[in-house]
């Protein structure tokens, strides 16, 4: 491993390693647009400029291979004064549009202009080369003028979906980036465009104009939307959440996330949100409160002894399922999850990029649990038989199921946890409101058996409550103890379960998770966020 | 949040403070810094009340003047061991000098030995930290609420703490004093809405006759916990909040809290500024001056000289109008300089102004001064003496009525006020009559500081050309991107000083004014400490009113000038 002193501090990095990156692992900032983690080098926009003594000229950082015994120099009066000329021409033709960019806040230039300019400006606005403003390429609006001509995006397009819809039109001061035909994007990766753009040229039309960046708080979580589980970062401002975006993670899904896994933020506070708890009596639903329904649901669980049959769902956390797993235990009925045969997508591929054909978050998790028993068909025909007298739904799946719908209705008592309305629950008896992934603290396991952190970004609506906390209040109410009053400690009770999970808890699954049965080791830090 | 380390250990130890310190404690003096100034000693909690106590005593040191106690949470700080610390501000008359004492305390036990035993000053301010911090000082002999209310679940000022979180209290407190049930004293209490209390305050005393045997005070009506707005707001987002201590004179806090941004960042503003911030704070003083006496002679039947002298207070307001368009609370300041240059006939302007107060000022003086009714209403009336007074930590015209000639811009001068020659007025006996003369002298004193800074107005920008302090001027901003840029990101990240801590200090019109800062790098300040002067005032109040006549106990209240959104914060 070569060793190199950068700005006086002693670093040791892979072979390989270039200059920026070395700087950046190691808490020095150099100033860049074009070069990105996951993307090739470019070199192209010329501000990482540092200085390497025996070198004669500046170098860019990006594009500077650490070799051993390499002193480099990133504060040195020639390095600054090229980075900030480098800026300073980035600048020359950009529009002064800050009050109407929705990038500003978490814009290269506004960020670097305060760290490396500084610079008063020597360019009259008539002066600037206008280009095209308000391009709709579909799910992104195209700003020209506002464009570094960094490349990252047409990298992106190029490495990444392998569509290649962007590329350089015209020359010199006149460069700008374009879509053949001014088409629209139609991959599901277009986000990642918005995402990679250091500056306002490409902006995500979901999210344009909802929200100032800087009211945004962000929570470190995992996307719900398939078994591949893409790191992600929840953004919301007072209870709401804004958007979704990639968080870095190099083993599961580098720096990318896809469109419909952005979408399902919309999902989250929408009108149709089971806020409290209902009981179906003679007929017509009836309100009741959290309660009430849930003395119910035990009550009738109670006295169906064995004659009930429990439906887990892969979209609850493992601490969820763990729960409901001792829930099942306790009253001794069937236990399956396999409604639509999950597990079967789990590893099968939608496309070259991240997503998989099994929409659930934690397929992975249920059989790591063992929750695949009796299977599905053996409950509905018990349910056809007329051998169970209360079934209890840890989501709504079953009642979605087609064919399923005789076997239900001859259930004489059926509970669920539904987070969203659907007609579906009018086969129920009893709605639980549940908290979603947004509102829990949890963990779920992905395709790779990677146990990865969900945190709760704000609290669930009216009485909804995570799915474990519900089936730790149903075993109370039968006379079993639930010694965990937090996802923190029914994880801790769950890694006392299952081998598999020993010795795992919050803090060793980290913030890029683990994949169960390695070595357990340090926790892989947090990577700033882009 | 930046992961700086707060405090590195710095030089200081060439100090008398520092030296007689480690000798006398050894290795339980922890840290030395030496950082903007600020002389800052860390001892081990097992040392607290000696360490206190050498500062105060030793003749080469003589910190007798107790500025300030608070409590500081450091939740997970990096490259701490203790969540709290407790941190004292003390000053020497004598030798000129403060000295900041801290000790850590860990989350698991904070506790700390009492300092009431040493200055009578530092009883509300330990309760204070209970209050908002939960930090437990041992000995202390009423370690009870005093911001917050009864009902009031938590420590406010813990890092933790859920600000959305609401207590509602539904009995007030009916006993502030203990009384025995045979008792035949009469309980009285006075305010917290009565007229002559300026402000929601309340005092219960035990009468005997017309004689108060016995008093308590109760306060925090007004507390809005603005030291804890200030954790989630920019440091120029505070400024309107400063305007809302003592609201007399707002813009003297906003000076102040810009001078202590402006030694926290190492960033002084230009001459320009600094003189036309000395001219406002003298007008400020004037006015807060004048409105102090003329509601206190108010409270006892005066009525002619307050509509005397409401004239000049409406003349300053009209001039601080003229300058930022606001009278009351101004927000006229910012950190570097001000929001922007005065008008063009600003000296005018203040030469119009400081005739009329002068007119009010000698009319005030025909009414009062000589004035037998008024006289004997004062003379002798509330008398603390100055070793009291220095222990309560009072400053301003009080201390000075009480015969300590400490005052901030004499001894420490900032702002420019080294270049004008102006006096301190000093007391002798220590009664209301001598707070009056301080204040009427003062007037002035600062009447001569405001011609001599407006004979040498200087010229030039009326803030700092520095990119990460100072917005850019509005023109630069709309017509072109880097100006642009640079407004964006200093509205919304706002200025990021080095991580570090800071007391700054000057002359309110109550005296000093103290801002204690720590930074750890952040849009945010960490912590913010007011040192508010009438907190330490109002609490030798039930000392002085106690054994004199209820009347007096009237009379006495306005001439401390105590003003319940500087008391209160």
């Amino acid at each position: 491993m070569p060793k190199c002193t950068i700005d006086g501090q002693e670093i040791e990095v892979p072979a390989g390693t270039n200059a920026l990156k070395a700087a950046l692992d190691h808490g020095i900032h150099i100033q860049h647009f074009c070069w990105h983690p996951d993307l090739p080098v470019d070199g192209n926009c010329r501000t990482c400029m540092i200085e390497v003594e025996k070198m004669p000229k500046l170098q860019i950082a990006c594009n500077t291979v650490i070799t051993d015994g390499m002193v480099i120099h990133t504060k040195s009066p020639k390095a600054v004064a090229a980075q900030r000329t480098a800026l300073e021409f980035l600048l020359v033709n950009h529009p002064i549009d800050c009050p109407v960019c929705d990038q500003a806040g978490e814009c290269y230039l506004q960020d670097n202009y305060m760290r490396y300019g500084l610079h008063d400006s020597q360019v009259e606005i008539e002066e600037k080369v206008r280009k095209r403003k308000v391009v709709d390429l579909g799910p992104i609006m195209l700003d020209a003028e506002r464009c570094v001509l960094c490349s990252r995006c047409l990298r992106f397009e190029r490495e990444v979906t392998g569509t290649n819809s962007l590329e350089f039109v015209n020359r010199g001061n006149q460069t700008q980036i374009a879509s053949f035909e001014g088409r629209p994007i139609t991959h599901e990766y277009a986000g990642n465009l918005a995402d990679v753009c250091p500056v306002g040229a490409l902006l995500s039309h979901d999210f344009r104009f909802k929200m100032r960046v800087w009211f945004l708080k962000e929570t470190a979580s995992v996307c719900p939307g398939c078994s591949t589980g893409c790191n992600v970062y929840l953004d919301h401002r007072d209870a709401e959440a804004q958007r979704l975006g990639p968080r870095r993670n190099a083993e599961v899904n580098q720096s990318w996330m896809c469109d419909p896994g952005r979408a399902l933020c919309h999902e989250i506070g929408k009108q149709t949100r089971v806020s409290g708890a209902r009981l179906k009596q003679g007929g017509r639903w009836e309100g009741a409160s959290l309660d009430a329904a849930l003395e119910a649901v035990a009550g009738k669980l109670q006295a169906a002894g064995k004659q009930a049959a429990f439906v887990a769902s892969p979209q609850a956390t493992n601490e969820d399922l763990f729960a409901f797993r001792r829930l099942a235990r306790h009253a001794g009925g069937l236990v399956d999850f396999r409604v639509g045969d999950p597990q079967d997508k789990l590893q099968q591929r939608l496309d070259d990029v991240l997503q998989r054909a099994d929409r659930n978050p934690n397929t992975q998790g249920c059989l790591e649990l063992g929750l695949g028993q009796s299977g599905v068909g053996a409950i509905l025909e018990a349910c056809l038989a007329g051998q169970v007298q209360v079934l209890v739904l840890q989501g709504p799946e079953l009642l979605r199921l087609a064919g399923a719908e005789s076997a239900v209705a001859k259930v004489p008592f059926v509970a669920v946890l539904a987070s969203h309305e659907e007609p579906a629950l009018d086969r129920a008896h009893a709605v639980l409101p549940a908290a979603v992934w947004a509102e829990v603290d949890g963990t779920f396991t992905n395709y790779q058996r990677r146990v990865q952190r969900l945190a709760r970004a704000f609290p669930a609506p009216g009485e909804a409550r995570p799915g474990w906390d519900l089936a730790a209040a149903l075993l109370r109410r039968l006379g079993a103890p639930f010694p965990a009053a937090s996802a923190r400690e029914v994880f801790a009770l769950l890694a006392g379960e299952e081998r598999e999970f020993a010795g795992l808890d919050y803090k060793l699954v980290g913030a890029t998770g683990r994949v169960l049965g390695t070595d357990a080791g340090a926790p892989a830090a947090a990577e700033a966020r882009a | 949040m930046a992961s700086a380390t707060l405090d590195a250990p710095r030089t200081g130890l060439d100090k008398p403070a520092a030296r007689l310190l480690s000798q006398e404690l050894g290795d339980q003096l922890l840290k030395v810094s030496d950082w903007r100034g600020d002389l800052s000693l860390t001892v081990a909690r097992q040392a607290w009340v000696r360490a206190a106590r050498l500062l105060r005593d030793h003749p080469e040191l003589r910190y007798q003047l107790f500025l300030d106690l608070c409590g500081v949470d450091y939740l997970e700080q990096e490259g701490r061991d203790d969540r709290y610390e407790v941190v004292l501000h003390l000053y020497s008359v004598e030798h000129k000098h403060h000295v900041r004492l801290k000790a850590g305390l860990p989350e698991s036990d904070p506790r700390l030995d009492t300092l009431t035993g040493l200055f009578k000053g530092a009883s509300w301010f330990e309760r204070e930290a209970w209050d908002l911090y939960g930090i437990v000082f041992t000995g202390h002999p009423r370690l009870t609420r005093i911001l917050t209310h009864d009902a009031f679940v938590g420590h406010p000022m813990r890092k933790d703490y859920p600000t959305a979180q609401r207590h509602v209290l539904k009995e007030p407190k009916q006993w502030l004093l203990d009384v025995p049930k045979e008792s035949e004293h009469l309980i009285v209490n006075i305010g917290p809405s009565h007229p002559s209390m300026h402000g929601a305050f309340r005092v219960q005393a035990l009468m005997d006759g017309e004689t108060i045997v016995q008093a308590e005070a109760e306060i925090g009506y007004m507390h809005r916990n603005f030291e804890k707005m200030a954790e989630s707001r920019t440091y120029w987002q505070v400024i309107p909040y400063t305007d809302r201590l003592n609201y007399c004179s707002s813009f003297m806090n906003g000076h102040g809290w810009a001078l202590a941004v402006e030694k926290l960042l190492g960033v002084p503003a230009p001459p320009r500024a600094e003189a036309v911030r000395v001219i406002l704070s003298e007008f400020s003083r004037i006015m807060d001056h004048l409105v102090c006496i003329s509601t206190n002679v108010v409270d006892l039947g005066a009525i002619t000289p307050y509509f005397v002298v409401f004239r000049a207070r409406e003349a300053v307001y009209e001039l601080l109008e003229a300058c930022c368009g606001a009278r009351l609370t101004v927000s006229y300041v910012r950190i570097g300089g001000l929001a922007q240059d005065v008008p063009a006939d600003f000296a005018e302007r203040c030469r119009k102004a400081a005739a009329l107060v002068a007119e009010v000022t000698r009319d005030a003086e025909d009414l009062l001064t000589r004035n037998i009714i008024f006289a004997r209403r004062f003379k002798d009336v509330g008398v603390l003496s100055a070793e009291d007074a220095l222990s309560y930590g009072w400053v301003g015209p009080c201390l000075r009525g009480s015969g300590v000639g400490y005052d901030v811009r004499k001894d420490h001068p900032y702002s420019g006020y080294e270049q004008y020659d102006f006096d301190v007025p000093v007391g002798t006996v220590g009664d209301c009559y001598d707070r009056y003369l301080v204040r009427i002298a003062e007037i002035w004193q600062s009447l001569r500081i405001v011609e001599q800074a407006l004979a040498k107005l200087p010229d030039g920008p009326v803030i700092v050309d520095d990119k990460k302090v100072a917005l850019p001027p509005k023109a630069e901003v709309y017509s072109n991107i880097e100006a642009l840029m640079n407004h964006f990101k200093l509205v919304y990240d706002g200025i990021q000083p080095p991580p570090g801590e800071v007391y700054g200090y000057s002359e309110a019109a109550n005296g000093e004014l103290g801002y204690y800062i720590v930074s750890d790098g952040g849009k945010h300040p960490w912590r913010v400490k007011v040192r508010p002067p009438c907190y330490n005032i109002y609490q030798a109040y039930t000392q002085i009113i106690t054994g004199g006549l209820i009347a007096d106990a009237v009379a006495i209240i306005g001439g401390l000038n105590v003003v319940a959104g500087e008391l209160d914060r």
